[in-house]
């Protein structure tokens, strides 16, 4: 039997940093500055194509966030196949907005604003073989 | 430049239609506004059509249904917006002197459930993003944060449009009697709006017939009601979760400057209310209100049918449907009959209101924009 492996959700979000922590991967304008996540092919705000990779802080606080409920309704496309869920942006230290999953709390209600959240790893499903799809989330501290 | 003049509208009633395609009820609201006109087919110069589901061809659908014509077409998927959007290229080619007389047309036959978003990228949709709810939700959760925001003023933005929605003989939900308490104790689906606090998915159709106004009595008897004002964009990027917001707040100043106007002179608007805080948040976008005051607007009863700046009289998303592609006609629709002072019992300012704005952000992403301001 072949082994279980864990696949990330999309390739390039997130890497291992080489003090061992999990980190989302950004780009930062050479130009403005501008730090933006996930990586992107211009700038979102001077345009200019003059971009670096980085690895962004794993911290960040909770700019909104809502839980699904909708009794035996998912959103099209949502492999998760779990319902209620969490989502929502962080502001991370940098000035990146980060759209993200939130659901490793208990989601009696959404997280409030400004809650201090840090980067981790869930399994948001398996697939048919049994392999792991990981998503990247933020949890409160 | 030219001005342009609203001469004919005409809405395909919103809900739920088995027996009718997206095609029959955009036919049924063109041929309404063609006859409110009193225009022919053959004289239509430009077609652009509106729809979010299932958009290939919509428009060449309609030649082949009203006769080929061989007229320029347009197919616009940008969602709520999508008949500002049509508007604003119908008032170029107005403008321009390209065509003297076109039509504009929105329908959708929308899947049933709440909304989905077609394209949203892989990750996101499979990280359970694409409903247009959800960034809906976020961007209030946010707001509410910042202005204390109550789900009391939420229910309150709904109990008037569903109330609205009951004068309406085009409304979807008409709930002449819905309490606050009703709608706060509904089914929480996505924090903090309950179901009553969202636009029932909806299927219908509206259509507007617009000319070059130096021509108005060469097509109609009808009372023209001019655009002094159109405008169309996309939202610019933002980190946070309110870019629709952003870009509706852009639109409508940007629509003021067109008409030379500002929030005083404005007696009336349709603005985006697909859920009840989106209204909210448009009274501040539109400058009806101070930062942070719409909470008191909508307990001050200001937006009502007989307050000082009434908002929605026809229901809006919540109580008139949420047709993504049919909405911004249908708000452009309403505001031309109370202009004319033919809304009946939903009519504003004793029937002679003189200005009209009306403005929707779409669902696409980054969120399309649209607002138009309306003169009789």
């Amino acid at each position: 039997m072949s082994e279980k492996r864990q696949i990330p959700i999309a390739e390039g979000l997130w890497t291992k940093a080489p003090d061992g922590s999990v980190r989302l991967v950004g780009s930062k304008c050479k130009d403005c500055g501008k730090v933006s996540f996930p990586t992107r092919g211009a700038c979102p705000i001077c345009f200019n194509q003059n971009l670096e990779e980085i690895l962004l802080e794993n911290r960040g606080k909770v700019q909104s966030c809502t839980v699904f409920r909708f009794k035996g309704r998912q959103p099209p496309g949502y492999i998760g196949g779990v319902v209620p869920f969490s989502v929502g942006f962080v502001s991370l230290t940098e000035g990146a907005g980060v759209q993200t999953d939130f659901s490793g709390y208990d989601m009696a209600k959404e997280l409030d604003v400004g809650t201090e959240v840090a980067l981790g790893l869930r399994k948001l499903t398996e697939d048919d073989s049994g392999n792991e799809i990981i998503t990247y989330t933020f949890r409160p501290v | 430049m030219n001005e342009v003049a609203i001469i004919g509208v005409g809405v395909h009633k919103f809900g739920h239609f088995a027996d009718k395609s997206a095609e029959d009820m955009a036919e049924i609201a063109l041929r309404r506004a063609l006859e409110d006109a009193g225009v022919h087919w053959k004289q239509v110069e430009y077609l652009a059509m509106s729809k979010f589901y299932d958009i290939a061809s919509c428009s060449s659908l309609m030649l082949k249904r009203l006769g080929h014509t061989g007229i320029p077409t347009l197919n616009c998927d940008a969602a709520c917006a999508g008949g500002f959007v049509t508007m604003w290229h119908a008032c170029q080619a107005i403008k321009a002197g390209t065509v003297d007389l076109a039509v504009i047309l929105g329908a959708e036959k929308s899947p049933r459930g709440m909304l989905p978003m077609p394209a949203y990228g892989t990750w996101r949709t499979e990280m359970g993003w694409a409903m247009p709810a959800i960034k809906g939700a976020l961007m209030l959760n946010a707001y509410m944060d910042r202005y204390g925001i109550t789900k009391t003023h939420l229910a309150k933005v709904s109990v008037k449009n569903h109330r609205n929605a009951a004068l309406n003989p085009y409304a979807h939900l008409p709930l002449p009697n819905l309490t606050v308490e009703e709608v706060l104790n509904d089914e929480v689906i996505l924090e903090p709006l309950t179901k009553l606090m969202i636009g029932p998915t909806s299927e219908g159709a509206a259509a507007i017939v617009v000319c070059n106004a130096k021509h108005v009595r060469k097509y109609t008897t009808r009372k023209p009601v001019y655009v002094v004002g159109s405008v169309s964009a996309t939202a610019p990027f933002t980190d946070i979760a309110g870019e629709p917001g952003l870009a509706r707040a852009l639109a409508v100043r940007k629509v003021y400057e067109l008409a030379g106007m500002g929030p005083k002179d404005i007696d009336f608007a349709c603005v985006h209310d697909a859920e009840a805080g989106f209204e909210l948040m448009c009274y501040q976008e539109a400058g009806f209100c101070a930062e942070g005051e719409s909470g008191r607007m909508i307990d001050e009863g200001r937006t009502e049918i007989g307050g000082d700046i009434p908002v929605n009289p026809h229901g809006g998303f919540l109580g008139g449907g949420n047709a993504p592609g049919a909405v911004a006609c249908a708000s452009m629709a309403e505001a031309t009959w109370q202009l004319r002072g033919e809304a009946g019992a939903r009519q504003v300012k004793d029937g002679t209101p003189k200005t009209g704005l009306c403005f929707h952000s779409g669902a696409n992403d980054p969120s399309s924009v649209g607002a138009v301001i309306l003169k009789s």
